[in-house]
């Protein structure tokens, strides 16, 4: 029996909410499996194989639920002012290096256009999907740049995540700098805590800490994303403002309130990437080809060896 | 090698070896976390394999992208650049494709040809399912009907009578609801060998139709009409010869048809008719006025002629038809009628010469019609009446009649109407000033289809003659007595001396008595009143005398009628009646005098009464000579007035005197003065005197 419209809508943001609420809890359950990932996947295979036109209304979920996830998600990052200054620059050379590379690969090597190119470069310089989702409300991309885009960056980070702490046991480097690494060339949040995990908490928190120098570079990516694709000119949208307010306070902020504050914001986000799976179409794959993995998967070893050579050998 | 095989076998090697890599890196990590990165692991291989496969399958999603376009009808450039089979099927796509759409366009083209011929044609195109409803019409249906909705209706709506059609081709004549005639052909239109509808196809052949019936009816007009219609080859061969020309020649058809139309010319024609041909091959036609042809018997008759010549499609003379009326009787008619015609523009100019007459006459001439309003007036009326002829149109014909003839129109239309074809008669007429004249009148029907439609007058100006005459009779009378009146005295004898004196004026005299003849001494007609008949015997009734005394001459009558027979005869209304009658004839014609004689006693007080109102009183004139002296004297008086100077042997046969007595008489007045005798010559000759003419004054 055909929903009707309203119905329609109801039935997805639940999904979406589901997605999200079940990927914290399995995450909760089960540390290893980040929830962020989790959420993202869920959102991607639910849109994959339950029929139905889900887009429409997950592109609404999600143009009201990134803004909040985002700014929520200042919760989860700890600016951390005593980080050694060399670890900063570290992530501000490796997101700039990051980005760039992928922008070369993509554009000049595998002539893939620029919108996707610089989302591609966006997720793998900031925080992946995360940043994609951002960048993607100011640069308006078509549908299967953004779903290919996030999906690419998924995967790449993902191997990322999957190799560094196997890279760890072959070269024994310092949990500092193998921190420092994960923090610095990993996509997104997620990714970092997922190979920082198997290290302990304080490898977790280094990294997340360096992870969080790059994503307070969305800001500057978004003002100057606004100052090329927005129709306002040196505006940068208020979810990012609000993004860095929050991460910069919930340092200051009493345990207690970070204690439900922290949950809340992972859920958001969970629920916000459940939705940019939700608006994923993973057919889009098909139709752009290889080029965008293989330029991503290029332009992110690059990048990698350059760091890995300056951070641990 | 260009092979999917290849690549799938390639990629299937790289995800194996992604796998092996991969899960041999996740043997480092701790127990816990494997089944994490397992499942992080199947992620990868999927998201790479994805790519992997999306990468090899890609060319088939432009495939099928061009064979959307394709299906809707457009047509891309399927690039494909993988140097594999799929570019081989990109190539042949798009050679098929290119193909296709340029046949497309081709039937396109085709369809459109079609299309605008189907929806142009001038014919009813369509198409119906098994139970004739129209799942398809062109736009003449729409125009035909005027109807918005075709489409679903059944054929039956739009034709006033379908027959029964079976399940083959059909054909049928039948009239639209719109009034038009059509000719449909049905033909059945089959679906896996069975017949799921028809089309059709209706052709409006009102005007074919119309055009065959006037072609129909001309040809029944030129096969039976009274002219010869006859059509020639270009040689002049008779090619079809219809009844007219049959009636007229006398020739059948048969007879006729391959024979030279020349057959038909009457001797020298022939040049005429080379003339005739000449003229109609270039200048289409040519006419031949009143031209004689010679029918099968030899007879001559009159034709008036048209050959005209028959194009055929390039305007080549291909032969000629020649229509000829026969105007025989016609012309003889037409000759009649010219010799009517020209007896009718004499009379007429007679008569208008009469009118111009009688317009001009000195005499009023005047008519009226049956209701007494006048309707013609000419000068002579205008000057006599007064009245002008504007005025007088239309005036009711009593306006001319003094009070005392009022009757006279009612009378005179009476007498037209019993046959009198001429009434003449004295009377008066009153002038537009109200002065009455004395006229003489002649009244006469005016006749319209032999019906009596008025009647014409003509009034002559008498006023002189009759008081002269009046006056002369005043004078030389004995008695007082006026024409148009009816006197009545018990004595006969003095009846009968007026008589005699009026008669020796002039006067007819005529005595209706029942006395014998011989017992009426005096020269005058006498009427015997008697049952019995006989000769100079009148029957003693009413009509009889009226009639008879209303048939005496106009004028000058004097008639003296006993009336002691006749009261025992007839009853004395009606013989007061009649003497009414009687008195208003004389009175209005001036017809002379009545006198009526009734012995005293044989009428009652009553009856004397009523007939005295009707009468006038006899009174002698006092005259100082002795009767015998006053009728010389008159006798002489009479003679001279008329400008004759009598002798005395006229005196002699006049008065019927001797000689002796008759200078005896003249010797006394001249004695008196009265008289005298002058020598003419030899002869001797009487003249009245001045003081003799005193005595009539």
């Amino acid at each position: 029996m055909a929903l009707s419209r309203g119905k329609m809508r109801r039935t997805t943001f639940i999904a979406i909410m589901l997605c999200g609420i079940l990927a914290y809890g399995i995450s909760v359950a089960y540390p290893p499996l980040d929830a962020l990932f989790l959420s993202l996947i869920f959102g991607v295979f639910s849109n994959t194989f339950f029929d139905g036109d889900y887009k429409e209304d997950a592109e609404k979920f999600l143009s009201i639920m990134l803004p909040i996830g985002i700014a929520m998600y200042g919760a989860n990052i700890k600016l951390n002012a005593e980080l050694p200054s060399n670890f900063v620059a570290m992530a501000v050379v490796s997101a700039i290096m990051l980005g760039t590379l992928v922008y070369f690969f993509s554009k000049y090597v595998f002539s893939l256009n620029n919108r996707l190119s610089f989302l591609l470069s966006c997720g793998t310089a900031i925080c992946g999907a995360s940043a994609i989702a951002i960048v993607a409300s100011l640069t308006k991309p078509k549908k299967e740049e953004f779903s290919s885009a996030v999906i690419v960056i998924t995967i790449v980070g993902l191997t990322g995540a999957v190799i560094l702490p196997y890279l760890y046991n072959v070269f024994h480097p310092s949990l500092e700098k193998y921190a420092l690494l994960c923090g610095a060339t990993l996509h997104q949040t997620g990714l970092v805590e997922i190979a920082t995990k198997p290290f302990g908490v304080e490898a977790v928190r280094s990294a997340l800490e360096v992870k969080s120098v790059r994503i307070a570079l969305i800001a500057v990516v978004a003002f100057f994303t606004s100052i090329s694709y927005s129709e306002h000119r040196y505006y940068v949208p208020w979810y990012i403002a609000a993004f860095l307010v929050l991460s910069y306070f919930s340092s200051y902020l009493p345990s207690g309130i970070l204690s439900v504050l922290k949950p809340a914001s992972t859920i958001a986000f969970s629920i916000t990437l459940a939705a940019v799976g939700f608006s994923v179409n993973i057919k889009d794959i098909q139709n752009m080809r290889l080029d965008p993995l293989v330029a991503a998967y290029a332009g992110w070893i690059c990048a990698f060896i350059v760091v890995f050579a300056v951070v641990i050998l | 090698m260009r092979s999917i095989f290849v690549k799938i076998v390639i990629s299937s090697l790289i995800i194996s070896t992604i796998s092996a890599v991969l899960y041999t890196i996740l043997q480092f990590l701790p127990e816990y976390f494997a089944i994490a990165y397992d499942f992080y692991v199947l992620i990868i291989i999927l998201g790479i394999s994805m790519f992997l496969a999306g990468s090899i399958t890609e060319p088939l999603e432009r495939l099928r992208n061009g064979f959307e376009y394709l299906l809707n009808g457009k047509y891309i450039q399927v690039e494909i650049d993988t140097r594999d089979e799929f570019e081989d099927m990109g190539r042949f796509f798009n050679k098929v494709a290119k193909e296709l759409i340029e046949r497309e366009k081709i039937l396109r083209e085709t369809e459109k040809k079609y299309r605008n011929l189907v929806e142009n044609l001038n014919d009813w195109i369509f198409e119906t399912d098994n139970d004739l409803n129209i799942i398809f019409s062109n736009i003449k249906g729409y125009e035909l009907f005027r109807e918005k909705k075709i489409i679903g209706r059944n054929l039956r709506d739009f034709l006033l009578d379908v027959p029964e059609i079976g399940h083959d081709s059909c054909s049928f004549e039948t009239h639209t609801i719109s009034g038009r005639i059509f000719e449909f052909s049905l033909n059945p239109l089959y679906e896996e060998g069975k017949v799921v509808g028809f089309i059709g196809i209706g052709r409006d052949i009102t005007d074919r139709k119309r055009a065959e019936e006037r072609l129909a009816h001309l040809a029944a007009i030129t096969e039976h009409t009274i002219d010869a219609v006859v059509s020639l080859d270009i040689d002049g061969n008779i090619v079809s010869w219809n009844k007219g020309a049959e009636a007229m020649f006398g020739y059948k058809a048969e007879e006729m048809i391959g024979k030279k139309f020349t057959i038909l010319m009457a001797d020298g024609m022939s040049e005429q008719c080379r003339e005739n041909f000449r003229k109609a091959i270039l200048e289409g036609y040519a006419k031949d006025i009143e031209t004689v042809r010679l029918t099968k018997d030899g007879r001559k008759i009159i034709v008036d002629q048209t050959l005209t010549s028959i194009h055929n499609s390039k305007g080549e003379v291909t032969g000629f038809v020649v229509i000829m009326r026969d105007i025989t009787e016609k012309k003889k008619s037409e000759e009649k009628l010219k010799k009517a015609y020209e007896e009718l523009e004499k009379r007429t100019a007679e008569l208008k010469y009469l009118a111009n007459i009688i317009g001009n006459s000195n005499e009023a001439i005047y008519s009226f019609d049956m209701e007494g309003k006048i309707t013609s007036w000419n000068k002579g009326a205008e000057n006599l009446f007064g009245w002008q002829k504007s005025e007088a149109l239309g005036m009711h014909v009593k306006e001319l009649l003094p009070e005392d003839f009022e009757k006279e129109t009612e009378y005179i239309i009476q007498k037209i109407k019993n046959g009198i074809q001429n009434l003449s008669f004295e009377g008066k007429r009153k002038r537009k000033d109200g002065s009455i004249v004395d006229v003489e009148i002649t009244a006469s029907p005016i006749l319209e289809n032999d019906e009596i439609s008025g009647i014409s007058m003509i009034v002559r100006d008498m006023s002189y003659r009759v008081k002269s005459e009046q006056e002369l009779l005043r004078r030389i009378l004995k008695y007082k007595v006026d024409i148009g009146k009816v006197y009545l005295t018990d004595n006969f004898e003095l009846a009968l001396d007026v008589l005699s004196d009026m008669a020796k004026a002039s006067f007819v005299g005529t005595v209706i008595t029942r006395r014998l003849p011989e017992e009426v001494n005096v020269d005058c007609k006498v009427l015997w009143l008697s049952e019995k008949e006989g000769k100079d015997t009148i029957h003693p009734d009413a009509t009889t005398i009226e009639k008879t005394i209303l048939n005496f001459p106009a004028k000058n009558n004097v008639v003296v009628l006993e009336l002691d027979y006749l009261v025992t005869k007839i009853d004395f209304e009606s013989l007061l009646s009649m003497i009414q009658r009687i008195r208003e004839d004389f009175y209005i014609l001036k017809r002379g005098v009545v006198i009526l004689v009734a012995t005293p006693g044989i009428l009652d007080a009553t009856q004397l009464s009523l007939l005295k109102m009707e009468c006038n009183q006899l009174e002698k004139k006092k005259i100082k000579l002795s009767p015998e002296l006053y009728e010389m004297l008159r006798f002489v008086y009479m003679k001279n007035k008329t400008g004759e100077k009598p002798s005395i042997k006229e005196a002699m046969d006049e008065l019927g005197l001797a000689r002796n007595t008759v200078k005896k008489r003249i010797k006394q007045l001249r004695s008196r003065g009265l008289i005298n005798i002058v020598k003419y010559g030899r002869t001797k000759i009487l003249e009245v005197t001045e003081e003799g003419r005193l005595i009539f004054d």
